[in-house]
């Protein structure tokens, strides 16, 4: 049984951000799909400086799924809710709140990428197995795609971008016991 | 015009805005190319969210009508004390558009919270009000209110001025921590009389509703038998100082009052008008208890932040739950999210073996 991978933008950014984004194109084997909210972050982030690679990804991902109906764009509305927070804008949280919907409305067998805390709880709640980029790196060097000497490369550039860090990875032995033990 | 789907309620926006925005500028403007926002306009296409968001902000209309083609039932709708302008004689609220983020926010904290108990009815006038907030209810103003009438009452820096909505039958009161605590207690008593009258659907205030707020509130916080009762033409500085310490209000709140109910303002009043309510204070009033500085523990209190505890606890109990985001309670409790000690459950991640099998990258075990 082939899974479909949903990324959101956090996740496209990280790849872009390492110039890797052939790993993510890799990983997913052409079952990666997305939402058009996060179609749409993503042709935001691309004009941003450094994060000109995410230019590939609509090759990667291809037509991005809408929301179709009424109910759905007001289920998006309802998750979206969940997620934000005081101050934030019109369009914030909307591509996690799209991908949640579409997911779970449409019954679609597939998992989501995120590394947003609060979007991989809400997507856990409606049964949405999720993963972050530490897990699809960590995944991209069980299968040999990416030696480790590279990966914690990797980690040490995500994390001088505050992109956050790997759960339990504070050095390179940590970070080898964790992820290769 | 047909405003039966999404598309035909876009192009009903765009041709409400204003005949010199043209289709072209709008999809500029939101970030569509023309050929995909006439597509959409013309439900040959779906819209994004963010598409719908952004052209919602774009045409000033709601999300939620152009999802639906009904009004929002969570609008917003409120009341405002307004600033009098002594020269001109205009009402108005400088501070609205600030204000408003401010509002949008406290409306997402009740969004989140879901539904609370609706608040019971409340007084139409002020003897009534009185009755039900008991004896002495100025000191203990916002806790009588919640204890007793389930009007929740919000205290956060930076709004201009204070406001009253509602929120699925609770009503809230939203006022600006100042210290000025006779400020506050007159705004309380203002959006109070808001609520009474039913004034919150009215959007903008009358100058009338604006005038019988005022009117209600300082019947309330100084009625006119204790007007009276205070023998305002022999009336001392320190009975002036009293006055105003017990009843919680502002020397030309007391002078307005007095004009109101045809009573002469006393020498010792119209001395101390357009002068510092805290000023008299500390020059006339005593403290009962020696050595308290009662003064300034007073404005302390009317200068920290503050949310209803309903409103807080159904914040825990859904972020424990995992169910919302802890921003807005960290944002209401003013703490940084990590500082909360408020942990949502552990959500343990997909298993990385089984990702690699489904994406067809590791065989089945």
């Amino acid at each position: 049984m082939t899974t479909i991978l949903f990324p959101d933008n956090t996740v496209l950014i990280n790849f872009a951000l390492l110039n890797r984004v052939d790993i993510l194109d890799r990983i997913m084997r052409g079952q990666g799909r997305w939402c058009a909210a996060v179609s749409d972050e993503c042709a935001q982030s691309a004009k941003e400086v450094g994060l000109e690679a995410m230019a590939a990804y609509p090759a990667i991902l291809g037509s991005p799924l809408f929301p179709a109906t009424p109910a759905e764009h007001l289920e998006v509305r309802l998750l979206r809710d969940r997620l934000v927070g005081p101050g934030d804008g019109p369009t914030r949280h909307l591509g996690e709140a799209e991908t949640v919907a579409i997911i779970s409305g449409r019954q679609i067998d597939a998992v989501f990428a995120t590394d947003d805390r609060d979007a991989r709880m809400l997507a856990d709640m409606r049964g949405i197995t999720t993963y972050t980029t530490w897990d699809l790196l960590r995944l991209a060097g069980k299968v040999k795609l990416v030696d480790p000497d590279t990966l914690w490369g990797y980690v040490l550039t995500l994390r001088a971008r505050a992109r956050g860090n790997p759960p339990g990875v504070h050095d390179r032995r940590s970070f080898d016991l964790t992820w290769f033990g | 015009m047909d405003t039966q789907t999404i598309g035909a309620r876009v192009r009903r926006a765009i041709a409400d805005r204003a005949s010199s925005v043209t289709q072209y500028q709008v999809a500029e403007a939101v970030g569509m190319t023309p050929d995909a926002l006439s597509r959409a306009t013309n439900d040959k296409r779906a819209f994004s969210s963010v598409e719908l968001a952004r052209l919602a902000d774009y045409l000033g209309v709601e999300v939620h009508w152009l999802i639906t083609g009904e009004p929002d039932p969570h609008r917003r709708r409120y009341a405002a004390r307004h600033r009098f302008d002594r020269d001109t004689g205009a009402r108005d609220v400088p501070g609205r558009d600030q204000d408003e983020l401010i509002l949008a926010d406290l409306e997402l904290a009740y969004r989140q919270a879901g539904a609370l108990p609706p608040s019971h009815d409340v007084p139409r006038t002020p003897a009534e009000m009185r009755e039900v907030l008991g004896s002495g209810f100025v000191r203990p103003f916002i806790d009588r209110l919640e204890e007793r009438l389930a009007v929740d009452v919000v205290r956060v820096p930076d709004l201009s001025t204070g406001y009253s909505f509602a929120v699925d039958g609770r009503y809230v009161i939203a006022v600006p921590a100042t210290g000025n605590w006779f400020w506050e207690n007159f705004s309380l008593a203002h959006e109070l009389a808001h609520v009474a009258a039913g004034h919150l659907d009215d959007e903008p205030a009358t100058e009338a509703a604006e005038l019988a707020a005022n009117r209600w509130a300082a019947d309330l916080l100084m009625p006119r038998a204790d007007v009276v009762a205070a023998d305002f033409p022999s009336l001392t500085v320190e009975g002036l100082a009293s006055w105003v310490w017990d009843h919680g209000v502002s020397i030309d709140a007391t002078a307005n009052r007095l004009d109101a109910l045809g009573i002469e303002a006393p020498l010792v009043l119209r001395e101390w008008m357009g002068q510092k309510t805290q000023r008299l204070l500390r020059r006339h009033w005593r403290c009962p208890e020696p050595g308290l500085d009662a003064i300034t523990a007073r404005m302390d209190e009317a200068a920290r932040r503050r949310f209803p505890q309903p409103l807080l606890r159904a914040h825990v109990d859904l972020v424990e739950s995992g169910a919302i985001s802890a921003r807005t309670l960290a944002w209401m409790l003013d703490v940084a999210v990590d500082e909360l000690e408020v942990e949502p459950p552990a959500r343990p991640g997909g298993d990385v073996d089984e990702l690699a099998v489904g994406l067809g990258l590791m065989p089945t075990p």
